[in-house]
């Protein structure tokens, strides 16, 4: 096979603001290969992205498209040239149908400018069999699972003759059998000479699917290879700059037998039904199962978010009722939200904002703000936690994904909980900050808080649990303990098969 | 390394004062009365009751909403408090006061409770308020019973200050107080500048956004009982109007529509900008029809660099 490289990146770089996001970048990305970009976060991926999709413009450097050079200044220049960007927000149309949303902004139109409508759904059929995708072209948007919805942000690349398609995290909400209809298709678009940028921090679909991966570090290119050439391990190593020993922190808690949280017979009609669970002091319990489980609604009954229709809590042996958020952090239950972006965090303010809008009920008198006091507290997080922002009154929205996620911990690790929820606390972050928000775990499992965390990622679980409890379709499948943990039997119990 | 946020931040006040400082220029040029020292207190007592409804105000845009309903609840306090003038100045104070507190929670139960969209709500309030004041007047002409205490509100003065002025200033350092430094202003960024985190973070929406709008409530009856005091008299469409020149004044002060956003120094300062506009009409001789016209292209052009504002920091 001849390689034919079709977009070359020279000596592209980026700043902003207090941050140097790309430094001398040099890529180039050969015709029907998947090329995939990975880095922690801030690591400078997003913005080699936006650059190439024609959101950021860049500082210096040169693009090459076909050997030609490009300006690539607007997206809708960009996609004129051939590369569609996927991102994970998807942008798909809710009441329009699928070949409508394929055609979006690109529909066939006769000499009096209107939509062709034979036409488009021929063509719209044409794009679905491309995708191997079975459903009438005429189905509403909003009634496609996310995974389908992805697969038509895809074909709109597709139907635009992209060249290149770049792909942001495009796993973060599919479930394993959807992942592996995305990488047929992945690979089928290769076939057709369709070059693919994958960004991802999943390395092991990483592993999977790419043919180079390029690593990225502080903005600089550490180095591309070839998939087979490196270890996972190796990566990672690139990726941080720095040996890791082990993703998970091993620990010696001492498991007291004093329950802090009590569930009785928890039940939302049509969420979750009659669900038990305990958390002693020191524990570390998994909530397991599939996207939409209940997993999430579960723990926001418990925080007092939404109302359990039955069902009791106890906190410490006594029968507590949890009204509101309000009531919940009275009595130490804290949860961290699963979407920092929507429930955690207020972008447009500031890191010390954030950071203290809990911790500010203890820090004040007669509601006046102990600024000082707050300053003290601010800093000692963004040294403990290891946050890189210029200072406390960056917008939070300047930050980078894993170090807004810190902050979240922040605000609520600032209150001493007795029983913390974390809900996906590792999503959409890099392995260093990952392996950082576990010690944090641990540590409050050693200070004899109860801890629930919720995830989708088995291994990690596995990894920081001292129990698991399975859900599935809103009832409790499943309870394993530390030493009886086994990967097969817990993603068994929860897809709901009877072991 | 603050440098950014800071540097910022002056940018958005600095864009306010500039356009005081070119306004002032210019007006001083055009008019040699303009920098006495009568008519920079004319315009302080012209702009109290303005600046104390702004504060207020600024309080239910901070929390992401709007209140559309002060020209009314002004009014209605007013007749309230010169009506109640026959009684004696206790009551003709106390009583207004109670009442658009309880007319700004009313708009806050709707908006934080209900919650309704806070531009109809607001919108069906100022019409009911407004229709509640000609109820209790009769739709007449009150004039209020002489009360030497009561006067001393709107026409008294303390060393050569206005004593509106001194309420404005007394209100302004509370509010700055209570917006910048206390849990609760804080609660109230958290609610206008993303409300699904607030409720996370065991904020109340509807608590946080009914004091809000309480808050607005009380301030235009405060300046109620100025305006009555002022004239010894009042009349049911006396605040008829009133939410233009607030608003306008808050958003060229760089309070965000969307919430979020904004200090009780931008309002006052915004408040300043539309008070010596307004004198400068009336110095400069410039018809009134011609002053809707610039208000209307001001309110535009300040809600126009809002979106352009808002946009840059959501692409950041």
């Amino acid at each position: 096979m001849t390689e034919n490289i079709i977009l070359k990146v020279e000596g592209v770089s980026k700043s902003f603001p207090g941050v140097q996001a790309l430094s001398n970048l040099d890529l180039d990305i050969i015709e029907g290969e998947v090329h995939a970009v990975v880095g922690e976060n801030g690591a400078g991926k997003s913005t080699l992205m936006k650059i190439l999709s024609g959101v950021y413009h860049k500082d210096s450097g040169k693009i090459f498209l076909f050997d030609k050079e490009e300006k690539l200044s607007s997206t809708t220049e960009t996609l004129k040239l051939g590369i569609s960007c996927i991102y994970q927000e998807l942008t798909i149309v809710p009441l329009l149908d699928v070949a409508k949303n394929l055609f979006i902004g690109n529909l066939p139109i006769n000499a009096a400018r209107i939509i062709n409508i034979k036409k488009l759904y021929k063509d719209a059929k044409e794009v679905l069999v491309t995708l191997k995708m079975n459903i009438p072209p005429n189905t509403m948007a909003r009634d496609l699972s996310i995974a389908q919805q992805q697969m038509v942000e895809i074909g709109r690349a597709i139907s635009r003759n992209a060249r290149i398609i770049i792909m942001d995290e495009p796993t973060s909400s599919l479930t394993d059998k959807e992942k592996d209809i995305l990488f047929t298709v992945i690979r089928h678009l290769k076939e057709r000479g369709i070059s693919i940028i994958y960004v991802s921090h999943k390395l092991e679909e990483v592993k999977e699917i790419a043919d180079r991966i390029t690593i990225l570090r502080d903005g600089f290119k550490v180095k591309t290879v070839r998939n087979e050439e490196v270890t996972k391990g190796e990566i990672v190593e690139f990726m941080i700059g720095r040996k890791l020993d082990k993703y998970f922190v091993k620990r010696n808690v001492e498991i007291t037998e004093k329950i802090v949280l009590k569930v009785e017979d928890f039940t939302r009609q049509n969420t979750f039904y009659n669900i038990n669970l305990e958390v002693k002091r020191g524990e570390v319990v998994g909530l397991f199962g599939l996207v939409g489980a209940g997993r999430s609604e579960i723990a926001q009954a418990i925080f007092g978010l939404d109302k359990a229709e039955k069902g009791k809590i106890f906190i410490d042996g006594k029968q507590t009722r949890i009204k509101s958020t309000a009531d919940a952090i009275k009595q130490g239950i804290y949860l961290v939200p699963e979407d920092r972006k929507l429930q955690g965090l207020v972008l447009k303010l500031s890191v010390i904002f954030n950071m203290t809008l809990i911790k500010i009920r203890e820090l004040n008198r007669f509601g006046y703000i102990n600024r000082k006091k707050e300053n003290i507290v601010a800093e000692k997080f963004v040294k403990s936690l290891n946050i890189k922002t210029p200072s406390l009154k960056q917008t939070m929205s300047n930050l980078s994904g894993g170090n807004q996620q810190k902050v979240v911990i922040a605000k609520w690790l600032s209150m001493e909980p007795k029983v913390l929820i974390l809900d996906e606390p590792t999503r959409g972050i890099d392995v260093g900050a990952k392996t950082e928000i576990y010690s944090i775990i641990n540590e409050l499992a050693q200070k004899g808080v109860g801890i629930i965390v919720i995830s989708s990622e088995l291994p990690e679980i596995m990894g920081i649990c001292d129990r698991i409890v399975t859900i599935f379709e809103g009832k409790l499948t499943g309870i394993f303990e530390k030493s009886s943990f086994n990967g097969n039997s817990i993603m068994k119990a929860s897809l709901g098969e009877v072991m | 390394m603050s440098g950014f946020s800071l540097k910022k931040r002056l940018i958005n006040i600095n864009g306010i004062i500039i356009a005081l400082l070119v306004l002032i220029v210019i007006v001083s040029i055009g008019s040699n009365k303009f920098l006495s020292t009568s008519n920079i207190m004319n315009i302080l007592r012209q702009a109290s009751t303005l600046g104390i409804m702004a504060c207020g105000a600024t309080f239910v845009m901070v929390g992401g909403n709007i209140d559309l309903s002060i020209g009314s609840i002004l009014s209605l306090c007013a007749l309230m408090s010169c009506k109640l003038t026959a009684q004696n100045s206790t009551m003709a104070i106390l009583i207004p006061l109670a009442v658009g507190f309880a007319c700004g929670a009313f708009n806050g139960l709707l908006v934080g409770k209900f919650r309704f969209n806070p531009f109809i709500a607001t919108l069906g309030t100022l019409a009911v308020f407004q229709a509640l004041a000609f109820f209790y007047s009769d739709g007449k002409f009150l004039n209020a019973t002489q009360n030497n205490f009561y006067k001393q509100i709107g026409q008294g003065f303390f060393y050569k200050v206005p004593i509106p002025v001194i309420i404005l200033i007394a209100v302004f350092l509370i509010f700055l107080y209570l917006l910048g430094r206390t849990v609760f202003g804080r609660q109230v960024f958290a609610v206008g500048g993303n409300p699904e985190c607030a409720r996370f973070s065991g904020i109340s929406y509807a608590k946080t956004t009914i004091l809000t709008y309480a808050l607005s409530g009380l301030c235009a009856s405060i300046s109620a009982i100025i305006f009555v005091s002022r004239q010894m008299a009042a009349q049911p469409q006396m605040g008829a109007g009133y939410e233009f020149d607030v608003i306008t004044a808050i958003v060229l002060g760089g309070v965000a529509l969307s919430g979020g956003k904004g200090t009780i120094w931008g309002a006052i300062l915004g408040v300043l900008f539309i008070g010596i506009l307004k004198n400068a009409f009336i110095l400069l001789g410039i018809p009134l029809y011609y002053q809707y016209i610039v208000m209307g292209v001001i309110l535009i052009l300040a809600v126009g660099i809002d979106v352009i504002s808002e946009g840059k920091t959501k692409n950041a």
